[in-house]
């Protein structure tokens, strides 16, 4: 029978290594997948999703069991990319380091659409993009955004209102449409 | 028909809702008859579809990666934190809480205070007499918003975990309260509930004695040198401080209870759920946990397996292997108790399984012989209880073979003769010193302990010569445990053990004239279980 999340971080704490190789695997995927589309540099995204696992194993004896796991975690890695960001050189171009964003003359439609997507979420704010990434690459409800990022439910909608809207518009800036008209 | 007049904000959050598939159908059918006539509606719905279409591909398909190693490499597995002790909230009365008896404490001072400078100077300035009356005025303050806004005391007790956790976000609501008034109100049921809970709290209290006694003396030995030991070790301690931890909140909650039996407590509040659901949650992670007995077990029978020191020392492994048998019994009641009949059954089966290279250790083989001779046999596999039982066809006829078995008494073979036991004549029986487990069928247990009268003695727990103990008897369908010693006149009574918490398949009855703890805990664990699921607040499952 699978063990939930908590009974796993309970093992951790109590020396089970194997319990947190387990919370790895469930986790890393989506994490790296957050991150990477948060500092847009799969390097990056990789570094900073292992420093969130070793954080995570370190701080595991201060976890509070009132929480699920996941908020936990998936406030760590937005914490950790937003972070990073803030540190990041601002005159370093987002386009000049993300293999996703440079253009490819023989990219499939697909992945032109990709890329202009990746785009346009790297343009919008942290804040914003943060929420847009857990509402449709996460999947989360809105309780569950509230979960991980502490802010109330309803302005979790109103700032996933205005993100989405940023958002649209910026893809209609960068031609994400063209195709489909 | 007649639109609605939507704002574009408000057809705009629909268009996302419809995305998120929040919209009911009415709303559905709203929205799709406002787009109908507004195409720039329907160009922005089929953008943001395109959108959600793009990323729930990437979604489908993400990068894959795989840094588990990577990770490990990076944590120094030397320093991951001790266990944090996690906290279960608990009301305690207002004596019990420091800030009410600190400010009962500063009241009475300052009013001693008072008084004494009242006697040595009555011509107290009347400067100082206000200062002294604001002093004192802020006191009362202090003890008043204790006793009205009770602060909640956080106690060491760990193991809250998320599956227990959702029902503590459960709103009460009127109905509820109801429904606790009338609980709290049947005086019989709070009897029946506080003395199972009395008797749960001394079972566990024993428990987590044997768990301090067993690692104290198989660390002394040298039990936990080695890392991996000194883990389980550890963890079985967690297990046992567990208990004591949440065995002081448990009298909170008989004290609780106790109030309402009494009618000391007039008022109903959220006390008493919250006791009942931290309750919940001690049990329901006292059965998630149990894995730690059978692992801590394991790792004691390796040592005594391995240490070649130790097993020079026969007197040492003797008190070893002793002391380790204890603790083993008492998991398997425990087990028994929660109702967790696979852990019943795979403790048994190591119990079984482990005597034999143990008691090679002792020279303690005797049994052997008349094993050998009655047709009696071990149960060595690890295949369960119940694959033993299927493996070996039951041939015996229930009632007449019982009554057979224990028709010196009179008492027993009436009532078994009623066919209320779902049993045949296999019993599974164990040499307490030596704890070797025996499984036959009634002439070779009687041959093997030397007369039909010896074995009716044994099982109704009467025998004071023998060192046998009775703890199981396999029946045709259900595996009826008897955990430590008891009458068969209180297993027949037992029919009643119907409604404890046994999965299918499993009676688990555990009677005993020294050991009424182990009965009123069972019956105190079903009491409150019953309770909970009545009132809604389903916090555990046997079985499940």
């Amino acid at each position: 029978m699978m063990k939930d999340d908590n009974e796993l971080v309970y093992e951790v704490i109590h020396g089970s290594i194997s319990s947190f190789e387990v919370l790895i695997d469930r986790y890393q995927q989506t994490i790296f997948n957050i991150i990477l589309r948060m500092v847009g540099d799969f390097e990056t995204a990789r570094d900073l999703t292992q420093d969130v696992f070793v954080k995570a194993f370190e701080k595991m004896g201060g976890f509070n069991f009132k929480y699920r796991f996941f908020s936990w975690i998936y406030r760590m890695a937005i914490n950790e990319a937003i972070n990073y960001n803030r540190k990041r050189p601002k005159n370093i171009s987002l386009n000049g380091i993300d293999p996703l964003l440079a253009e490819n003359p023989e990219a499939s439609d697909h992945e032109s659409s990709n890329r202009l997507l990746h785009n346009g979420l790297l343009n919008l704010t942290d804040d914003y993009r943060v929420l847009v990434l857990l509402k449709y690459y996460c999947g989360f409800s809105y309780e569950e955004i509230n979960e991980v990022t502490r802010i109330p439910v309803k302005k979790v909608r109103s700032r996933l209102f205005i993100a989405r809207e940023q958002l649209r518009k910026g893809l209609i800036a960068n031609g994400f449409f063209e195709n489909d008209r | 028909m007649v639109f609605l007049k939507m704002t574009d904000k408000e057809i705009i959050e629909k268009i996302y809702r419809k995305l998120d598939g929040e919209l009911t159908a009415a709303e559905l059918h709203e929205l799709e008859t406002y787009l109908a006539g507004h195409p720039e509606a329907v160009r922005f719905a089929k953008e943001w579809e395109l959108i959600k279409e793009q990323m729930e591909s990437e979604l489908a398909n993400p990068v894959d990666i795989d840094f588990k190693q990577e990770i490990l490499k990076k944590i120094n597995t030397e320093t991951y934190k001790q266990p944090k002790k996690t906290e279960i909230l608990i009301m305690r009365s207002f004596w019990s809480r420091p800030d009410f008896r600190s400010g009962f404490a500063f009241v009475s001072g300052v009013f001693m205070g008072l008084k004494n400078m009242n006697l040595i100077n009555n011509d107290m300035k009347k400067q100082v007499k206000v200062i002294i009356s604001i002093v004192v005025a802020i006191a009362i303050l202090i003890v008043a918003i204790s006793f009205f806004f009770p602060t909640v005391f956080k106690g060491l007790t760990s193991g809250t975990f998320g599956k227990a956790e959702k029902y503590h976000k459960q709103q009460m609501t009127e109905k509820d309260i109801l429904l606790r008034s009338e609980f709290v109100n049947d005086t019989a049921q709070l009897r029946n509930m506080i003395q199972g809970l009395i008797y749960f709290s001394l079972f566990t209290q024993d428990l987590s004695t044997k768990i301090d006694s067993c690692v104290l003396i198989f660390k002394a030995q040298g039990l936990g040198d080695l890392a991996e030991d000194a883990k389980k070790v550890s963890i079985l301690q967690d297990y046992s401080d567990f208990i004591k931890n949440n065995n002081r909140t448990l009298g909170t909650t008989i004290s609780m209870l106790n109030g309402f039996y009494l009618k000391d407590t007039a008022d109903l509040s959220q006390d008493v759920e919250k006791n009942l659901r931290d309750f919940g949650t001690y049990v329901n992670t006292l059965n998630e946990k149990d894995s730690v007995l059978s692992q801590a077990l394991l790792s004691m029978d390796n040592f005594m397996l391995t240490n070649k020191t130790i097993q020079a020392r026969k007197t040492e492994i003797a008190r070893l292997k002793s002391i380790r048998d204890q603790l083993l019994v008492k998991s398997i009641q425990i087990a028994g108790i929660l109702g967790n009949k696979e852990q019943v059954g795979s403790m048994l089966s190591y119990a079984m399984a482990s005597q034999d290279n143990l008691n090679r250790l002792l020279g303690n083989d005797q049994l052997g012989e008349f094993m050998a001779q009655n047709k009696l046999q071990f149960v060595a596999s690890n295949e369960g209880i119940q694959s033993f039982v299927a493996s070996n066809a039951m041939q015996a006829n229930v009632s007449s073979d019982l009554s057979m078995m224990f028709q010196s008494n009179q008492q027993v073979g009436a009532v078994a003769s009623k066919d209320k036991l779902n049993m045949n004549g296999l019993a599974m029986v164990y040499d307490k010193p030596g704890l070797q487990f025996l499984v036959g069928d009634k002439p070779g247990l009687q041959n093997l302990v030397g007369s039909q009268e010896n074995l009716n003695a044994i099982l109704s727990g009467t025998d004071n010569l023998q060192s046998m103990q009775v703890i199981a008897f396999f029946g045709v369908e259900k595996l009826n445990v008897i955990l430590s010693n008891y009458s068969l006149q209180n297993v027949i009574q037992a029919q009643s053990l119907g409604y404890l918490p046994a999965s299918d398949g499993l009676n688990v009855i555990y009677l005993s004239q020294e050991n009424l703890g182990f009965i009123g805990a069972t019956q105190g664990l079903n009491n409150m279980l019953g309770v909970l699921r009545s009132q809604n607040l389903g916090v555990f499952d046997p079985g499940q």
